[in-house]
């Protein structure tokens, strides 16, 4: 009863404090293809797509909508410096209702193999730009758990869970902000090596910048490889 | 508006077909203690009489299946591989390198420094093969007649193109090599990009 008591009080708080607070939610799919070259580099292409469905914002008419807020296109090169760790330049292009942006992306990828576990470490730094903005500089880190569901390892046919947290430091004229994403996903991964996951993202920002913003996304992505 | 929405709906039917329209071929599945065969749960609770908290699992294959014990024991972590009717087939216990003895160091040394650059070991396994008496019998009194002892050394190094590449060797019990195989990464294309 007290354990209610206080999710209750947790809840109303959280209710409380988001009318002060932007916050959206929608659906993001995402498809995304990985050739493996001859020498195991790799080139990925993706495509991600962002609807919101429930927007609190009162400047919009409709709280309840579906409408387009941003449809992003990527390209990497992926260079293997041993079989775990690689680095990656990508390009990205980003369509959305203002100005499209475009940006620049170079990327450390760490694999590191536990007994059951596989916990990847992401470094990434980004240049965005928009065209009557400044450039936007970002600095990301995420680390990524994937737990086998069936066994001991993850084998074809079987299903998997993937918890990831991401912290983006960004820097954009003078304006500094922080980000952070926590994305919890099931998978499975197919017989030959691709993988579709149901995800849900849970990202905020605006802790420096304000209004505080919240966002939260039911992912499904699919991932091809060659 | 409209396409866009039965694009999303195309999508959504072809991931479900592809989800729920392939069979797996190998794999390995966590099962429940009632499932394994009697024989090897006794040859276990034999064996290793401190009764260590064991998991179960089944690997299945084109060629028919086998049964898996893993646990851990005094800081160690051991699996134990039977076949589909419950008789012992090996035994291994992971290992780090400052458990090895100091020839055997010695001879993998030599090996792993002169023969290959750029290496790092990413795991040892000590795999105790031989017949089931003989393996309970060395498990209980720490050595037993009929034991082949054979270690498994996942380590990377450069190929003799120049790439990094992951290996598994195997080492007989003096640490002289016998064979290594190339272990394939699967691909993380969820996760890097």
């Amino acid at each position: 009863m007290r354990v209610l008591l206080i999710l209750g009080l947790c809840c109303l708080s959280f209710l409380c404090n988001a009318q002060n607070q932007v916050f959206f939610t929608g659906f993001f799919p995402e498809l995304s293809f990985t050739k493996k070259l001859a020498n195991e580099n790799r080139i990925n292409f993706k495509i991600e797509n962002q609807h919101i469905l429930f927007n609190n914002s009162d400047e919009v008419e409709d709280k309840f909508q579906f409408k387009h807020y941003r449809t992003d296109i990527m390209a990497f090169y992926d260079y293997r410096i041993s079989p775990t760790k690689s680095i990656s330049l990508g390009l990205f292009h980003r369509f959305q209702e203002d100005e499209d942006g475009n940006r620049i992306i170079q990327q450390f990828l760490a694999l590191k193999r536990l007994r059951s576990l596989r916990l990847t470490h992401r470094l990434r730094t980004d240049q965005t730009f928009t065209k009557n903005d400044p450039i936007e500089i970002r600095l990301r880190y995420r680390l990524s758990l994937e737990i086998p569901l069936n066994g001991a390892t993850l084998d074809p046919g079987e299903h998997y869970l993937l918890l990831s947290g991401e912290s983006i430091f960004s820097n954009k004229g003078n304006e500094r902000e922080i980000e952070n994403r926590l994305a919890f996903s099931w998978g499975k991964l197919f017989l030959n090596g691709q993988k579709l996951e149901w995800s849900i993202d849970y990202r905020t920002d605006g802790y420096v910048q304000k209004p505080f913003r919240t966002r939260l996304w039911a992912k499904v992505g699919y991932y091809f490889s060659l | 508006m409209n396409s866009l929405k039965s694009a999303l709906i195309l999508f959504f039917l072809l991931v479900n077909t592809l989800v729920f329209g392939q069979d797996k071929v190998e794999y390995e599945e966590r099962i429940k203690k009632e499932l394994v065969p009697l024989k090897a749960k006794e040859w276990l609770s034999k064996t290793f009489q401190s009764k260590p908290k064991v998991k179960w699992f089944k690997e299945n294959s084109e060629n028919g299946f086998s049964f898996e014990a893993k646990f851990k024991l005094n800081k160690s972590f051991y699996s134990a591989e039977f076949d589909s009717l419950g008789l012992v087939l090996d035994v291994e216990k992971e290992l780090k390198w400052t458990d090895l003895e100091n020839n055997t160091k010695v001879n993998l040394g030599k090996y792993l420094d002169e023969d290959l650059k750029g290496l790092t070991i990413e795991k040892i396994q000590i795999q105790f093969s031989g017949s089931e008496n003989a393996l309970s019998l060395f498990f209980r009194n720490g050595d037993s007649p009929g034991i082949l002892k054979q270690y498994e050394i996942e380590f990377q190094a450069f190929d003799e193109l120049g790439d990094l590449r992951l290996w598994e060797g195997t080492f007989d019990e003096k640490g002289n090599f016998l064979n290594k195989r190339r272990i394939s990464i699967r691909d993380n294309n969820n996760i890097s990009f």
